[in-house]
């Protein structure tokens, strides 16, 4: 078999910034196949094709941290003074050290039958270490923190054919939209969520049955703060039914019952069932979904009472096609629907949950707002937002969009109905068309005021124009204006990339956070390069900075801590 | 573990793939290699943002089939998406299916059918939302990427990534299957 890989990406070079829209995405993808893109031809036989694949993969990066300015952490309670203060004497955030980390991955496959496995490495040399007269939190956090990790990530085998899937080892699954149960894998953001057990759907015409079970797969290792942290004993299990009626209607209903298996003092269990509604296409011009969950936690804690807390959650969605226009309207009504973390702690139940937690959700709430402005708790919130687009053109789509949305998460923790907070956005923009090129682009504002106030506004452009043969630029903006707690900044980035077809690209990229300058840097300089030196191989580089920031993608959002120093990888695929 | 993984290794090395040769084979050769095409490769049914099935096995050994993976917070795929439809219209009376694989997660799948027709896609566009052909085709959940398969059921090309003018050479390679 023959191979090929590939490469584009620029952008993604020098990424971390607030932004839902993924301008480019990560590169290659492992194949057995000669490419459309060389000079090698597309080769056929009418030899009868064997029922063999394989596939490998490697990834491998190799990066040193100098500083990334980042002091934010350094705060702790001096146990001599009892004072919060700064700590000078380690930066828990990191610098100057190296690390090395590597993905090898192969697969076979038999006609309808496939066999894959992952092995993650992450190696760590010169890491920081604790002052001996620093405050104790320190030390308890390198404890999580640039280890050496070692694990067999993702491991499976399945059978797929025309009315029958199945999987025994590692898999994704959700159910409905999510808010019951939603086990997935969001690459750019460093989430792989698996359940590792069995899953098996089966379709009967127009039935099809599901049934899964298994224990949470996590991956193990967040590079970007050099956490590590178990898979914990989380067995789930399910299934879902679902009927069709052609295109005119679709039920669906799903249960789930998670147990946290460990022998710990809290005890945690969930059982939810939810129901779905789809009207696909009943007429040309409209579509419809709905979905609403019932979900029971209890929390047993020894020597007390089971305590049972009730959620029902219902989100809905509808598009109407009225010739060139397009509206989109969701809708959600949370009340507690918990964050249902690892070890089945909701965030409702633990203020101080860490952040590593909360990007290994087991649930995907719909949002319906801008992913990247989830500022709102999104657990007891009720809202909408409409958004309407008009195709003037094949070339020209502008669009208007708004939403409200009255929270009360912070009401249901205090007890305090001042803690509500009421939310309003409105942005526009749209997307662009001319002869080898296009832009994309939106600006808006989101206010929201109550218990938690602060006002946001924002601009995101990205253009690309071919210039000549296979070469191309690109121009991104993302600029955010915040206001909040009396504070105003901005944070964003700026950058421009040249592409020479897919042999080669760099990008030049500045980025800034003028938030609390004391403890970020505020200016980030860098320059990213890839080069394809193969069909089968592809190298890229980064010297510079990075600003700390939020990055968001498919509704979930994780905080990347800022860099500098230098990365190199590889990127190699069979 | 390390036993597992040298077995998987060694057997990946060991498996023959399909191997290019002169094309002036016999028809009825050409015939065989079509009605076993659609047993060589993993089936994935999905739902369609119009309410139908898509069902991948329908169209191997039969149409030269594009597999577009894309996502709503993917810049590059939806400009590449509306040139992919236009080849569609162009050549699918020759027996070209090209489908556009929503890789969207429950967060942001309702945005998917609005892009589509934003886009003017009249290509399927199939949700997978499980992500259960991106677990088969694209493992690392690339977007875009695109997966091409020959008549005989045989994966022709993989890529990631998009480039402007990456459609040209598309188009030319899919009228040369197409023709042969």
């Amino acid at each position: 078999m023959k191979t090929v890989l590939f490469g584009a990406a620029l952008a993604l070079l020098a990424s971390p910034v607030a932004s839902a829209e993924v301008t480019t995405s990560s590169i290659a993808t492992s194949s057995a196949a000669p490419t459309l893109f060389s000079t090698t031809p597309i080769e056929t036989s009418f030899e009868e094709p064997s029922p063999w694949r394989t596939g490998f993969l490697l990834l491998s990066t190799a990066r040193y941290q100098y500083d990334n300015g980042d002091r934010t952490q350094l705060t702790a309670i001096n146990p001599n003074t009892g004072v919060l203060e700064l700590d000078t004497r380690y930066d828990p955030t990191g610098e100057n050290f190296y690390d090395l980390v590597t993905t090898i991955g192969g697969e076979v496959g038999y006609g309808p039958m496939q066999v894959a496995m992952r092995f993650d490495t992450a190696l760590f040399f010169n890491e920081p270490v604790a002052h001996p007269d620093a405050v104790p939190r320190i030390a308890e956090n390198l404890e999580q923190r640039y280890n050496n990790v070692y694990n067999l990530d993702y491991i499976s085998a399945s059978y797929s054919d025309r009315n029958v899937d199945l999987t025994l080892g590692d898999f994704y699954i959700t159910l409905g939209r999510g808010l019951l149960l939603a086990i997935r894998k969001v690459g750019d953001v460093g989430v792989d969520n698996k359940l590792r057990g069995a899953n098996g759907k089966v379709r009967l015409g127009d039935l099809s049955l599901n049934a899964f079970g298994g224990f949470v797969n996590l991956r193990n290792f967040e590079q970007g703060q050099g956490f590590n942290y178990d898979n914990g004993n989380d067995l789930i299990v399910g299934g879902r039914a679902e009927y069709g009626f052609g295109k005119y209607l679709k039920i669906g209903g799903h249960g789930v019952l998670m147990r946290n298996q460990d022998d710990r003092p809290r005890q945690a269990e969930i059982r939810g069932v939810g129901a779905t509604v789809e009207l696909p296409r009943p007429v040309k011009w409209a579509k419809l979904y709905a979905e609403a969950v019932f979900m029971e936690r209890d929390i047993k804690d020894p020597g007390q009472p089971v305590d049972t807390t009730d959620t029902f959650a219902a989100y809905m969605s509808a598009n109407v096609f009225a010739g060139p226009i397009t509206v989109l309207f969701e809708g959600k009504h949370y009340d507690n629907l918990p964050l249902i973390v690892p070890d089945l702690v909701a965030q409702s139940d633990s203020p101080t949950i860490n952040s590593r937690q909360i990007i290994n959700l087991y649930i995907a709430q719909p949002t319906a707002e801008r992913p990247q402005l989830i500022l709102l708790t999104n657990q007891t919130v009720t809202g909408g937002r409409v958004r309407v687009d008009y195709r003037v053109t094949d070339k020209i789509v502008p669009f208007i969009a708004a939403g409200r949305y009255h929270d009360e998460t912070a009401v249901r923790v205090a007890g305090d109905g001042s803690a509500a907070t009421d939310a309003t956005a409105v942005y526009g923009g749209g997307t662009f068309r001319w002869e080898g090129g296009t832009a994309t682009g939106n600006a808006g504002y989101r206010g929201q005021f109550g218990g938690l106030e602060r006002v946001d506004i924002h601009l995101f452009a990205d253009a690309e124009q071919h210039l000549w043969g296979d070469n191309a630029a690109e121009l991104y903006v993302n600029v955010l204006k915040a206001r909040q707690d009396n504070e105003d900044w901005y944070e964003g980035r700026v950058a421009a990339s040249f592409k020479a077809g897919r042999t080669w690209g760099a990008t030049l990229a500045y980025e800034f956070y003028t938030r609390t300058p004391g403890l970020f840097r505020e200016h980030y300089f860098s320059v990213a390069g890839n080069w394809q030196f193969s069909e089968r191989g592809l190298v890229r580089a980064l010297v510079g900075g990075e600003r700390a920031g939020l990055k968001c993608t498919g509704g979930v959002c994780r905080f990347f801590p800022g860099f500098e120093g230098g990365r190199i990888e590889l990127d190699l695929r069979y | 573990m390390r036993r597992l993984m040298l077995l998987l290794l060694l057997t990946a090395a060991c498996a023959q793939g399909p191997k290019a040769s002169d094309p002036a084979k016999t028809e009825s050769k050409a015939s065989a290699a079509k009605k076993s095409g659609a047993a060589t490769l993993p089936d994935f049914t999905l739902e369609t943002i119009d309410g139908d099935k898509f069902t991948l096995s329908d169209h191997v050994g039969k149409d030269v089939i594009v597999m577009s993976f894309w996502a709503t917070w993917c810049g590059p795929c939806k400009v590449e998406l509306p040139h992919l439809d236009e080849l569609y219209n162009a050549e699918k009376e020759k027996g070209l299916m090209i489908v556009a694989l929503a890789m969207d997660e429950p967060t942001t799948v309702a945005e998917v059918a609005p892009t589509a027709q934003r886009l003017g896609l009249t290509m399927p566009v199939a949700l997978d939302t499980n992500q259960r052909a991106v677990a088969l085709y694209n493992r690392s959940r690339n977007a875009p990427m695109t997966v091409i398969i020959d008549r005989q059921g045989r994966i022709v090309h993989q890529a990631a990534g998009y480039n402007p003018g990456d459609e040209v050479k598309l188009a030319e390679a899919v009228k040369k299957l197409l023709a042969q």
